[in-house]
């Protein structure tokens, strides 16, 4: 599968698209092969079974279906289609992968074209008139048994299911008109396809924004007039549904009822063309295009729309509102930010009423913040942040101008030494974002513990000045070098 | 008692001065991811309810396209909105204001990301454009927006096309779209993925027939149609008997005219059924529609590679006579 881009406007068409892995029951083994044969390691078996869609489509598989849903216009020229978003969707299983419906019979004067290669799909898109005045396919209205809708038992054999009996959604055809409607073995084939697109330019849609897609086409033109019902149905093993070709003049058709597994459906109706019609072409010419505001009664040419306002006093006043969508180019307002709405209210100078627009702009923005609680937590991390950083900053100018007059006093040899291990405090405790405070080094309540002051300990303890000055800085207590500094445990003494 | 540190006075003082007190560089007063997020997909109007975008059912009538200019002060009011909450005082309003050019510059140049984060392919990194362009878009109401989901929307200026900043439905039946610039020129198309397959003709007595098509999907010049059989059991169900008119192509194609697409599969098969998507083209000359050029290749068949022509499209096929753009 060759994965390249796709250009805007180009489209690629392939056959098919066949799963990496087909849906079945697998082994995964595991084995180890070890140089040494006398320390054996066992082999692990692990079973998954891989199952896609089988007799139920979720909705949000079908990306698109045309004609849309529900919509009157001019289809009759077009065969219905179903789009899936999962590419791999209709070569997933086989109609037939026992061959038991035979190759059409060749037809002597006719050439025959190329034969088809790959996998007959399981999918078919059926298309039935389901009018008032004509129906051809009954929906039946609650799921049933699928050996209510399989009834060959030869078939339920191949579908390999074990004897479970899913409930199934399914339709009631006539077994003569389906055999005229249904397409041959061949045809189913020829009516899926799979594309890749370009999507860069595309509305949003969650899931699907690869480019490729899976087409199940009808084989079938919408007669005019009529409501149509087309339905998206399981051929899986079929063979009592689908032949090697559409019936000929003179053939017999089957009687009784027909059941077939119903994965999607929708309604349309094929009207004659008209303006305004259901088509994509007649819609988007019919479309009344033009600027915002323009031809609007209750709108000024400014785009402004009166609105009334009850303001916080009580009073209802006339005041003037537009939207962000305006049809002339405005110019940016440089006098931002704004801190409240109310600073955003300004007075319209031709009629005297306040236009309340970008205070409207203000509070919508408000509420939507406030709505969101992680949001919220955000701006508060954010403002923290910042103050906290504002406040690393500050404590960092002040450690810098602090440090000269902590060692000013040269003779203090206890404050001297306590510059180095004080100044890695106060960056350990403004890196932990403690603050501000009014002694931000400690450096004075150090200094004025009475234990830490020398001619108080020397007085207590009946010792020479000198000598309390070494028990505290740990330096000689004559005039000797300046003091080493003492290590935080020192300081503990 | 303690010495304060910094006084009253001084701190308001300070505050004033420098309002923000650390600089908008410094990495710990970035705003958050999600935040940050969150005020760029508002910037494009993400999230405002529908009232504020229209207050008036007139101004965006059913089955009209409106253009417009979005109103940037507009949406500059409603991010002050958001960075309103939790604002309590004149802490957070210096910090706002400190804060608020480098958290613009960088709004302006994540608007342009927004749209690959929607669709889930990058994500929300600055685009290093900060120039703030002028929006513009346009607003639909339409059945094509429920009809045609993920329809196509290009904008053009002097031939070169604006950047897609947005294109999201509102509601089953509303779309907004907003270029980065002003276009001249504004395309609406049917989405690729819903190319129609079909036939022509049919009328009263008249039989159907398909044109041909080259491999690139363009009609072929001249040509003879391709008669289309339906069942003959009941010509009144219109079911078509492809599979015949497989073998008319087929035959055609390898034995007449080496021009048509080899009939290897679905695929080959499918080009003779297309019909050229619909283009409403909205610019300052008028509006002009026409089918649009799509590109059709075919992909490697199962069988062999088929033919991958790289070609200009249906238009020429729609618009006989017309020149290949």
């Amino acid at each position: 599968m060759t994965d390249r881009n796709v250009a805007p406007g180009e489209m690629r068409l392939y056959d098919e698209v066949r799963p990496a892995l087909p849906n079945d029951l697998y082994r995964l083994r595991a084995s180890t092969t070890l140089s040494r044969p006398d320390l054996a390691v066992g082999t692990v078996d692990a079973y998954f079974s891989l199952e896609g869609p089988r007799f139920a489509l979720p909705a949000t598989e079908v990306v698109a279906v045309h004609p849309p849903r529900n919509a009157q216009g001019s289809f009759d020229e077009v065969f219905p289609h179903l789009v899936l978003g999962r590419r791999t969707l209709p070569w997933e299983r086989e109609l037939d992968p026992d061959g038991i419906i035979p190759p059409p019979l060749a037809e002597v004067p006719d050439p025959e074209p190329r034969p088809l290669t790959g996998g007959v799909p399981w999918l078919a898109l059926l298309l039935f008139v389901d009018d008032p005045t004509r129906q051809e396919v009954t929906v039946l209205p609650q799921p049933v048994p699928l050996s209510s809708v399989v009834t060959d038992p030869e078939i339920r054999a191949r579908l390999r299911l074990g004897g479970a009996d899913p409930q199934v959604e399914a339709i009631e055809v006539g077994a003569g008109l389906l055999r005229q409607v249904a397409p041959s073995k061949q045809e189913v084939q020829l009516c899926c396809h799979a594309r890749q697109v370009n999507v860069d330019d595309r509305e949003l849609a969650a899931g699907d924004s690869d480019g490729w897609f899976a087409v199940v086409m009808a084989n079938r033109l919408p007669t005019p007039g009529v409501r149509h019902r087309a339905c998206l149905v399981s051929l899986e093993q079929r063979s009592d549904v689908v032949f090697p070709a559409g019936p000929r003049p003179g053939d017999t058709l089957p009687s009784g009822t027909r059941r077939l597994v119903l994965l999607h459906t929708w309604t349309f109706t094929a009207a004659p063309a008209r303006p305004g019609g259901g088509s994509f072409r007649e819609l988007a010419e019919a479309l009344d295009s033009g600027l915002m505001g323009a031809g609007t009664p209750n709108v000024t040419d400014t785009g402004h729309r009166a609105l009334t306002l009850q303001d916080r006093s009580g009073t209802s006043q006339a005041v003037w509102y537009r939207g962000p969508l305006v049809a002339r180019p405005v110019a940016r307002d440089p006098l931002g930010p704004y801190h409240s709405a109310d600073q955003a209210r300004r007075v319209s100078p031709e009629t005297g009423a306040e236009d309340i627009s970008y205070a409207a702009a203000f509070e919508v923005g408000r509420l939507l913040g406030a709505a969101d609680g992680r949001l919220a937590q955000d701006l508060m991390a954010w403002r923290r942040e910042a103050y906290q950083e504002a406040g690393r900053r500050s404590v960092a100018e002040q450690v810098w101008s602090d440090v000269p007059v902590l060692a000013t006093p040269q003779e203090d040899a206890v404050a001297d030494g306590l510059v180095a291990p004080l100044s890695l405090a106060m960056f350990a405790r403004a890196g932990a974002g403690a603050g501000t405070s009014a002694d931000l080094t400690m450096a004075r309540t150090v200094r004025s513990a009475p234990g830490l002051d020398p001619g108080r300990l020397a007085a207590a303890w009946n010792l020479s000045v000198g000598d309390a000055h070494q028990l505290l800085s740990g330096a000689e207590p004559t005039d000797g070098p300046a003091p080493a500094a003492p290590t935080p445990e020192e300081n503990d003494r | 008692m303690r010495d304060p540190w910094i006084s009253e006075d001084g701190a308001l003082r300070e505050r004033m001065s420098d309002p923000a007190q650390a600089t908008a560089a410094d990495p710990g007063t970035r705003l958050p991811a999600y935040a940050t997020a969150f005020l760029a997909h508002l910037r494009l109007l993400v999230g405002v309810p529908f009232e504020y975008l229209v207050p008036d059912t007139e101004l965006l009538p059913d089955e009209s396209i409106r253009f417009f200019h979005l109103d940037r002060s507009w949406t500059d009011r409603a991010v002050d909105g958001v960075l309103a909450v939790g604002k309590v005082g004149s802490r957070e309003q210096a910090h706002h204001h400190a804060a608020a050019p480098a958290l613009d510059a960088l709004l302006d140049s994540l608007e342009p990301a927004v749209r690959p984060v929607q669709r889930g392919l990058l994500p929300l990194a600055p685009t290093g454009d900060t120039s703030g362009p002028e929006i513009s878009g346009f607003l639909l109401r339409s059945a094509l927006v429920a009809g045609w989901p993920h329809l196509d929307a290009r904008a053009w200026r002097e031939s070169v096309k604006l950047t897609l900043l947005r294109l999201e439905r509102l509601s089953a039946s509303v779309l907004i779209a907003l270029f980065a610039g002003v276009p001249d020129r504004v395309e609406l198309e049917e989405p690729h993925h819903g190319v129609q397959l079909g036939v022509t003709g049919g009328g009263p007595g008249a039989a159907f027939t398909v044109d041909p098509r080259t491999p690139d999907g363009v009609r072929q010049q001249p040509a003879v149609p391709f008669p289309v059989a339906v069942r003959a059991t009941d010509p009144s169900l219109r079911v078509v008997e492809l599979a015949d008119l497989r073998r008319i192509v087929s035959y055609r194609a390898d034995l007449d005219d080496p021009s048509l697409p080899v009939q290897t599969g679905s695929a080959a098969f499918t080009i003779q059924l297309l019909r050229p998507p619909w283009k409403e083209v909205f610019s300052d000359e008028g509006r002009a529609a026409r089918p649009g050029p799509v590109r059709v290749s075919l992909g490697p068949a199962v069988a062999e590679l088929a033919a991958e022509v790289d070609a200009d499209g249906l238009l020429a096929a729609a618009d006989p006579g017309a020149e290949r753009p």
